[in-house]
Order: C-alpha cells, then structure tokens, then sequence
C-alpha cells in the first residue's frame, strides 16, 4: 500500500482522480441530481474565484511563502472599487480601480517582508488585520450593492475566457519557461538557488507580479459574482491553502510544484461542500466532516518526511 | 528523458484545460429552474399533502442554539404538518456564501426560500425570480425596498417591529426607574452607527423616553447621536450624563474594559443594551457595582434561552435581578409568519398573499419582561422537546393559510399575525 | 564573574526586561489622561479586567509560541481553546455538582485537563500524519469548532451567575495561576531536557534528529502544553466575559492571528531573559495599549489600525535593532582580531 501511494505518477494523477471520484460518489448518493446543469453551474460559479487566485498564488507558494491577506484584499479593493462606481456610476472604471488596488495591496506583501525582513506570512497577516480594520472603518457594517451594474456581465463567458486567458499564461510562464524553473529553484532551496546565479529577491518579486495580477482579476470577479460589496473578508486565504494542498502542491514549495493544482483543489473543495449539503449532512456537522475528509485527502496525497514537516515563518 | 517530460507537461495541460472547458457549458447564467412552483389551482390541505414535498432552502446568518430552535420547529414540526423539506445553511455571514447556498437549493430542486441572512435583497430577489422560487425573508424592508414586494415570486417578510422594540424599551426605561431615580444613562448602541434600523430605533425611542422622563432637550439631533461611530457624551439642557457606547463584544477589541471604564465613573446608574450581549456585560456591570457600592440598572433585548433564564434569576449585590428589564421577540411566531406566504403561494391562493400584485410585511410586537415569575412563563415557550411549547401553533397556521380559509386576503392575514400576543404568552 | 558583576547583570537585564512594559505604562497612562481624564489603571475593576485579559493574552501566546518556533504555524490553537474551555468547562460544571468542590477551581483543572489530552491527541496524530503543520491546523479547527458546537446544545459555556466563579475573578487567585505556569513553563524551558530539545529543534531538526532527539516526542509535548495552556486561557476569558459561545466557519483563526504582536515582541523581550517572562511581559504591554485605546472612545477599526500600526513600527525597529546589534558585535570582534594581531606582531 505504501508503495502504490509513494508511486509518483499516481502521487500526481491522484487529485484529479480524487476529484473524478467525489463527483461519481455524490452522483451516485444523490441519485443523480449532483449532476444536473444546475449544480454543474454552481460549482463552477462557487470555483472559479479560488480557481483563478490559486493560478496565480501559486508563483508566491512555489517560492516558500504564503499570502493568507488574499480574502481581506479583495474585500477591501471591492470597497474602494464601490466607492468608485458610487461616485462615477462607471462599471469599466469601478472594475479598474479594483483590479488596481487589489494587485498594489498584494503586491505591498512582498515590499514589506523584503523592508521588514520577515517571511510573507507575517508581513500577509500584519495586512490582512490593518486591511480588515480599513474596510471596517470605510464602509462598517453597510454595504454597496452593484448587482443591477454587473448582473449581465455575469452571465456572459466574458470571466470564462479571462480566465482561461489567465490559465494559459501562468502555465506556460510556470512550466516551459526559466522564470518557472527559477521559482522551483528558490522553493526547494534559496541557498542553492543563490548560489547558481538566482537572485532569489527578484524572483519572488517577479511572481509575485504574477500572483498579484491573478488577484486583481479575482477582485474584478468576486464583484460581479457577488454584486455586493460589503466589509467582510472571506476565509479565502485559508481557502487558497486547502485548494493547493487538495490539488496535490505542497504549500512549502519546491521543485515538485505546479500551478494546475489549485484549480483541481478549488473544484474539489466546492464539489464536497455541495455533496454533503446534497446529502442532507446536518448544517451544524458539515464543518466537522468537511475537516475530516480533507485531513484524510490530503493524508492520502501528501509525502511523508522522516522527520515532521516544518517551516520557519518568522524570518 | 526530455521527451518524456515534454509528454508530462502537455498531459498536465491538456488536462488541466479540458477541465476549464468543460465548464463552458455551465458558465452561462441560466440554470434550471426550480421545479414547477405556482399550482395551477388552488390545492386544498389534503391535495397538498398528496404531493411530493416541497423543498425549501432556510437561510442561518448566525448558528446558535436560538436558531437551532428554530430548525427544530420547522424540522419536526412544521415539515411533516404541511408536506415540506427543509434544507438548512451552515453560518452565513456574507452574500457570497448566501449566493451559493441558494444555488445549492435550486440544484435541489427548492421551491421555496426562507432568508435570516438578507444580505442583498434585491439580488437575492432577482435571482429567485429567475430560478423560480418564492422568496420569504426576516427583515423590514426599507423604503427602497418596498418595491421587492410587487416581484412575483417574492412571498413577503416577517419581523418583529422595531419602533415597537424601541417603545418596549422605553416603557421598561419608565419600569425599572419607578421609584429612583435616574442618575444617568449608558446606551450601547450595537451597530447603528452602520445603519441597523433595530438598534437605531431603540436608540432614538431611548433617547426620547429619557427626555420625557427627565424633562430635557438635546443639544444635538438625537439621529446623528445614535448613529455616532466613536463614543460620545450627549449634550442636553440637564446636564444629565447620557454616553453612547458603540460596538458589540463580538466586534471590538477592548469593548468589555471600555464600558467598565466608563461605568467606573459612577456616573451611570442604568445601561441599555441594544444588543444581545448581555451575557458578556453582566460581569462587567456586577463588578461595578461592587467597587461602586451602587445599583446598575441594565435593560436588553434578549432571545428566549438559557442567557435569558440565568440572567432573570439571579439576583446582583443589590437584590435585584442582574438583568432587569428584557424586551423579547415573539420566537417561532416570526419563524411561522416566514412559512405562511410561501405555503399560500405554493398552493396557488394569490389573494391570501399578494393584493394588486404585491407582497404583504407580516408585523409582530415583542414582550417587555421585568420579573422573574414573567421571564418563567416566557422560558416555557419555543422548548424543542415539547411541539406544545411553540409560539406558533398549527391552529395559528391553519387561521392564515388559504387551505384552510379559501376566501383569506393579505390584509386579515397580517391583521391575525399583527394581533397582541400577550394572550398567547399566557 | 565577581558576586557584584554578577547582581549588575541581573539587574541590567532585569531593568532591559521590564523597560518595555514601563514605557508602555506611561504613555497609555498620558495618553488617557488626556482623551478621557482618567489615567491607565484608574479604578480597582480596572486592574482586574487587566488581570484577566493578561492572563488570558499571555497562556494564549505562549501555547502559540511552542510550535511556531519550531516551524509548526498551528492555526487550530483558538479552536483548541475553545474546546478546552467549553467541553471542560462543562464537564467542570457538572463534576462540582456531583462533589460539591469548588466551581470556579473544578472548572479550571477540567479545562486545564481536557486542553491536555486535547492538546496530546492532536499533537500525536500530526506525528503519525505529518502533513503539513499549517493545513492540519485548518483541518483540527474545522473539526474541534464543529464539536464545541455539537456538545452542550451549543450553549457554549456560561459562567455568569455560577456560584463559586467568583474566584476566577480575585487578582489573587489570577496571580497565584500566573506564578504557577510561569514556574512551571520556566522549569521546562530551562531545566529539563525537553526545554534544551526544544531549542535544538528550533535550530535544526535534521540536525537534532541525527543527534538522537526524539523530535517526535518533543512535538507531542509542545502540543500537549500548548492544549493546556489553552484551556487555562479560555477559562479566564470566559470568567470575564461571563459566556463562551462556540463559533463556527474557522473564525478562531483570528485569535491565533491577533496574538502574534504579543508573540513577537515576547521574543525580543525574552532575548534579556527567557521567552516566558519576554511573553509575559509583551502580553502585558499589549493589554495595556489595547484598555488604553478603549478608553479613548474611538471606534473600534481606528483601535485597530493603531496596534497593527505599532506592531509595524515594532517590527521595523526589530530589523534595525537586530542589524544593529549584529554590526555591533561584528565591530567587537574586528576591534579584537586587530588587539590580537598587534600582540602577537609585538610578541
């Protein structure tokens, strides 16, 4: 069992087969109706935001660092993009501050750590309270509603192709290209890495202008997804780690990463949440199973050091 | 070897990308409906019965034990009585995870639609009307709101009346001060400062009782006081102390040694809460009261529970009870008037839920309770384990559904939900 | 080193440990004497609501701080707290009843013990996972937010108007726990092998591991300790708060991430001392900025601000202090080579 686990095509071919197999179980549960177009909509709507971060997020992990500000951002570049469109009544340039300050307030992240000497994670955390606290004082507990603005945008494939767009860009700048193969470097080890001629600092900066364009448009979508806008940031930076580490990445980078994962875990993630609903699994117990099922996936297609994985975060 | 990796690499994007693109079919934005939802004639009770049951997403905001309640009574109660399903939402606390539970539902195949949460109702509105499913929600609708109740498929809300909580607060301000006197006042204001029409309302009817009761005037417009963001002292002719405390517990670092900071003053000798925090203040206030030698008077609204039973129970260093007035809501009432129009929708009676083609708000008062032997008739009501402890009884349903009144309108049914509850509390 | 060099040290070092907490005092105090009239610590409910939230602040840091220097982020620490005082807290309520022991000490030991095993069963099921500390972290909270939700009717834990609670609340009694875990977490960290584990751990574990620690065990402890700390935290919160609810939707996580200030600047504080005392004394100067602001009126995301402000500010000065002091010490030592050189020239 050991060594079919620790096979490395099954390693890499296991969370689409994973993913494949949730749809056919909850398929088979729920008689068919997990099927229907219906459903197959909303798991694509409810995905396709995680989908698109992790595209993009996946530059920053490959390196070692990870960004948990991501929920925060977007909810903070929406309200400075509401408060655009209130004083404007313009949706193009609503959606370009958005994106604008969505990629900047990610992008700050790494300016930070680099001034602050800190790994990202601290410097993303630190952010993510003070982005928190901005949005609350900015807007408090109301809330700017923009659903009439973006509602037609939202049923066209316009998002669907931008992010396809996006998707061919990443992977090809991540898997057939130098940059890709210097992030992977910097991952697995940035003393080596430096030492061959990588210079480690731009390199995660030039992924983190990856990340942070992937964010921006994340930004744009979470808008016309929602078509609201209100203080409260979503869990997307836990979510972002979950989808990776479902998708079969290891969130601590490495010569083993790829930015394809996350949009295989973001699916995943969806599909189980709507599953257990489907099958009627208590709304106070959903969590519950929800956290045992992913401790046991990712159990199942993570590797398993001799010693017990860890990682410096403080500097 | 580089063949091979080459081979690796196309495989994980042919994969990858068909994955992609096979959700163009599914990102345009029309779903399926759900399923066929206004009867073509009027059912009666036992046709409806017939049927396959309708499913009706019920939408949480909060997860606790008050809602658990309210899962229980349409769960056991209501469900089985008249041929519904509920599904139930994990916590939702923002229009994302609210968008997503209602796509859940039409997948579903939800008819029908019970939203706690509210967060855009407009959207939520709109989408309904797309997909097909009556919509009931647990909110007072603002004035440019009103317009939601001329949608098809939206059934109507239900709520408590805020100016009434307002007012109840206000007689229970003039209660517990019979016979003392009012040294000064501490309001917290909850989240009015961010447009919460309930604690505003009870802010301004406060505000307007003290000045009856004290004979003043304010320097300042009462709105602007209430909907302060930072704490502030209200200026008024008697120089009386009145300081508006915003924030919860829930959202405010420091909240607890803030207000023990200010009632360490000994200025205030009443506190009002507008939200349901009481529990948290209680240690607060008792500790003050101790180190002040004085009695603090606190006033809440409250939920029926265990909070409420522990705080009308127990007596502080003054020998009185630690909570001394609570304005409670009228529990499953709400619960049931959130279910009636669906029903009446979904058995094909328009009159009874719409007239001219628009939607009716179901109204209810609340309770002022401010003794211990008041507080235990309360506790008995709304107890899961006893169907005859519910508010809302069948026989109440049966007085405003079409099923059984053939002829009912809008208007007698908001009448009956609107009707003084004091009779039904005992 | 002569007994006088020795008390210049200890005094030294005491006097750089303390100065921080000082400092802060001061300006809290000047800071509301202007906003509010009152000064810092006004009133004797002030020193207890201090009492509580330090005690509180600093158990929650410190359980924190065990596995995030050794490389373990552990993102379930609020959950665990939460599940320690609720379910143990309970099961306190419930055990006083039958025995008739006193509420407020059965209520403590129950959380302190359920925050152990809690706190053990986490830590050795991450040894015979070994995924990554962080995703477990995730995981174990969805997981334990989901059973403090399911048990006791989600009532949570109420406090207020229990009879016999009311010692929770004595500054005495919050004094004589401070003096314990501080004693007791002191000892571990400095006078038994595991404290010395934990320290090479934190340089390496490839390295310790090769040298026959057992990185394992030494993890099951961290885990074990931080559980109970846990549970001692939350049980204080709730005396002060007078009800825990349990939560749902990983909203825990924000506990273990506002706590990170205290975290940090422990560390710098526990370089004159230890990391205990440094945690205790940065738990200290973060309550006090925190009852200080609330004071002052303003809304609570405006409070907000200024902390995380001030943790940036702290943080700035860490980097400069830290290249500073490496500078420093690397002029010493050149200062040094050149002396040996002009001595061994001269011989």
């Amino acid at each position: 069992m050991k060594k079919v686990l620790s096979n490395r095509w099954l390693q890499m071919a296991f969370p689409l087969l994973l993913l494949i197999l949730c749809v056919i179980i909850f398929s088979a549960l729920t008689g068919g109706r997990f099927l229907s177009q219906s459903n197959i909509s909303a798991i694509y709507e409810q995905g396709l935001i995680v989908a698109i971060s992790a595209v993009g997020i996946a530059f920053i992990y490959t390196t070692g660092n990870i960004d948990m500000s991501v929920g925060s951002i977007i909810m903070l570049a929406g309200i400075m993009g509401g408060r655009t469109w209130e004083t404007t009544d313009s949706t193009a340039l609503m959606f370009l501050v958005t994106f604008a300050a969505g990629a900047v307030m990610l992008y700050l992240n790494n300016v930070l750590s680099a001034v602050l000497g800190l790994r990202t994670v601290m410097a993303a955390i630190l952010m993510m309270n003070i982005y928190n606290a901005v949005g609350a004082e900015l807007l408090g507990a109301e809330s700017i509603s923009i659903y009439r603005a973006v509602r037609d945008i939202g049923k066209s494939n316009a998002r669907l192709y931008i992010a396809l767009l996006l998707f061919i860009v990443c992977l090809v700048a991540f898997h057939l290209t130098r940059l890709g193969r210097e992030l992977r470097f910097t991952g697995g080890n940035e003393r080596c890495a430096a030492t061959v001629g990588i210079n480690n600092k731009k390199i995660i900066a030039v992924g983190y202008l990856f990340a942070a364009a992937a964010v921006g448009i994340a930004c744009v979508f979470t808008l016309i997804r929602n078509g609201n806008i209100s203080s409260v940031a979503s869990s997307m930076g836990s979510d972002l780690m979950l989808a990776t580490v479902l998708g079969g990445m290891s969130i601590f980078g490495g010569h083993k990463s790829n930015c394809y994962s996350g949009v295989i875990g973001a699916f995943t993630v969806v599909i189980l949440s709507n599953g257990l609903l489907m099958l009627g699994v208590s709304n106070t117990l959903i969590q519950g199973v929800r956290g045992v099922l992913f401790l046991v996936i990712v159990y199942l297609s993570s590797e398993h050091p001799d010693t017990l994985p860890s990682r410096n975060q403080f500097s | 070897m580089k063949n091979l990796k080459l081979m690796k690499k196309a495989a994980a994007i042919l994969v990858s990308a068909s994955m992609l693109a096979a959700m163009t079919g599914c990102a345009s934005g029309d779903t399926d409906g759900g399923a066929e939802s206004t009867a073509a004639e009027q059912l009666t009770y036992d046709e409806w019965m017939e049927e396959e049951p309708a499913v009706i997403g019920v939408c949480f905001s909060q997860i606790n034990d008050e809602y658990n309640g309210y899962k229980s009574f349409l769960e056991n109660y209501i469900g089985p009585q008249y041929n519904l399903d509920f599904i139930f939402s994990e916590q939702v606390d923002g229009i994302a995870a609210e968008i997503d539970f209602l796509e859940s539902c039409s997948a579903q195949g939800a008819v029908g639609f019970i939203d706690f949460a509210c967060n855009d109702m407009f959207q939520i509105a709109d989408r309904c009307d797309e997909l097909g499913i009556y919509l009931s929600v647990q909110m007072p609708l603002e004035e440019d709101e009103k317009e939601l109740l001329e949608y098809d498929y939206f059934a109507g809300a239900a709520y408590t009346d805020n100016a009434e909580i307002g007012e109840q607060y206000a007689q229970g301000l003039e209660k517990v001060m019979e016979g003392s006197e009012l040294e000064g006042l501490l309001l917290t204001t909850g989240i009015a400062a961010n447009g919460n029409l309930q604690h505003i309302e009870t802010g301004l009817n406060v505000l307007a009782g003290v000045a009856e009761m004290a004979d003043l005037t304010y320097t300042e417009d009462t709105y602007d006081l209430v909907t302060s963001s930072s704490a502030i002292q209200v200026e008024n002719s008697q120089s009386l102390p009145i300081y508006i405390y915003p924030g919860s517990v829930a959202n405010t670092d420091g909240y607890l040694a803030g207000l023990s900071a200010q009632l360490m003053t000994g200025n205030y000798n009443v506190v009002i809460s507008s939200t349901t925090s009481y529990p948290q203040m209680m240690t607060v206030i008792d500790e003050a009261e101790q180190a002040l030698g004085k009695d603090i008077k606190l006033i809440s609204v409250a939920s029926i529970g265990a909070d409420l039973q522990t705080a009308m129970t127990n007596q502080d260093s003054f020998g009185n009870l630690t909570l001394e007035a609570a304005v409670i809501k009228p529990g499953t009432w709400i619960i049931g008037g959130l279910v009636v129009p669906l029903l009446n929708a979904l058995t094909g009676y328009q009159d009874a839920y719409k007239t001219d083609g628009v939607s009716a708000e179901y109204v209810a008062g609340c309770f002022l309770v401010t003794t211990t032997e008041d507080m235990e008739v309360i506790n008995t009501k709304d107890v899961p384990e006893d169907p005859s402890s519910w508010v809302m009884q069948t026989s109440n349903m049966e007085e405003m559904l079409g099923m059984y009144h053939q002829d009912i309108t809008r208007e007698e049914i908001c009448e009956y939900f609107g009707q003084d509850l004091n009779g039904l509390f005992g | 080193m002569t007994a006088n060099g020795n008390l210049k040290f200890l005094l030294q070092r005491t006097g750089l440990t303390l100065l921080i907490p000082v400092l802060v005092y001061v300006c809290m105090h000047i800071f509301c004497q202007v906003t509010s009239g009152v000064g810092l610590l006004a009133y004797s409910v002030d020193l207890k609501n201090l009492a509580r939230t330090w005690v509180y602040s600093f158990a929650f840091s410190t359980g924190v701080a065990l596995n995030f220097f050794n490389g373990r982020f552990d993102f379930s620490m609020g959950a665990q707290v939460m599940f320690g005082t609720i379910i143990g807290g309970n099961i306190g309520k419930i055990l006083s009843e039958l025995t008739g022991l006193n509420m407020g000490i059965c209520i403590l030991v129950c959380a302190l013990v359920t925050g152990l095993l809690a706190g053990w069963l986490i830590g050795a099921v991450f040894t015979k996972m070994r995924i990554l500390p962080m995703v477990y972290g995730l995981g174990i909270a969805m997981i334990l937010e989901c059973v403090c939700f399911a048990g006791f009717d989600s009532n949570g834990l109420i406090l207020f108007g229990v009879e016999g609670t009311g010692i929770l609340s004595e500054l005495w009694f919050i004094g004589l726990i401070f003096l314990i875990v501080i004693l007791v977490m002191s000892y571990f960290f400095s006078f038994t092998s595991f404290g010395y584990e934990w320290r090479a751990i934190q340089g390496s574990q490839q390295i310790a591991s090769n040298s026959g620690i057992n990185i394992f065990r030494n993890c099951i402890i961290c885990y074990l300790l931080a559980g109970g700390l846990g549970g001692i935290a939350g049980v204080f919160n709730a005396a002060y708060s007078g009800t825990v609810l349990p939560e749902l939707g990983l909203s825990t996580i924000s506990e273990v991430t506002g706590n990170l200030f205290a975290l940090f600047l422990g560390t710098f504080i526990g370089q004159w001392s230890n990391m205990i005392v440094g945690i205790f004394c940065s738990s200290l100067s973060v309550q006090l900025i925190t009852i200080g602001l609330s004071k002052s009126g303003l809304s609570s995301s405006v409070q907000t601000v200024i902390i995380y402000l001030i943790f940036v500010v702290f943080l700035v000065f860490r980097e400069k202090y830290s290249s500073a002091h490496v500078k420093k010490e690397k002029n010493a030592r050149i200062v040094l080579a050149k002396k040996k050189r002009a001595e061994l020239g001269a011989a």
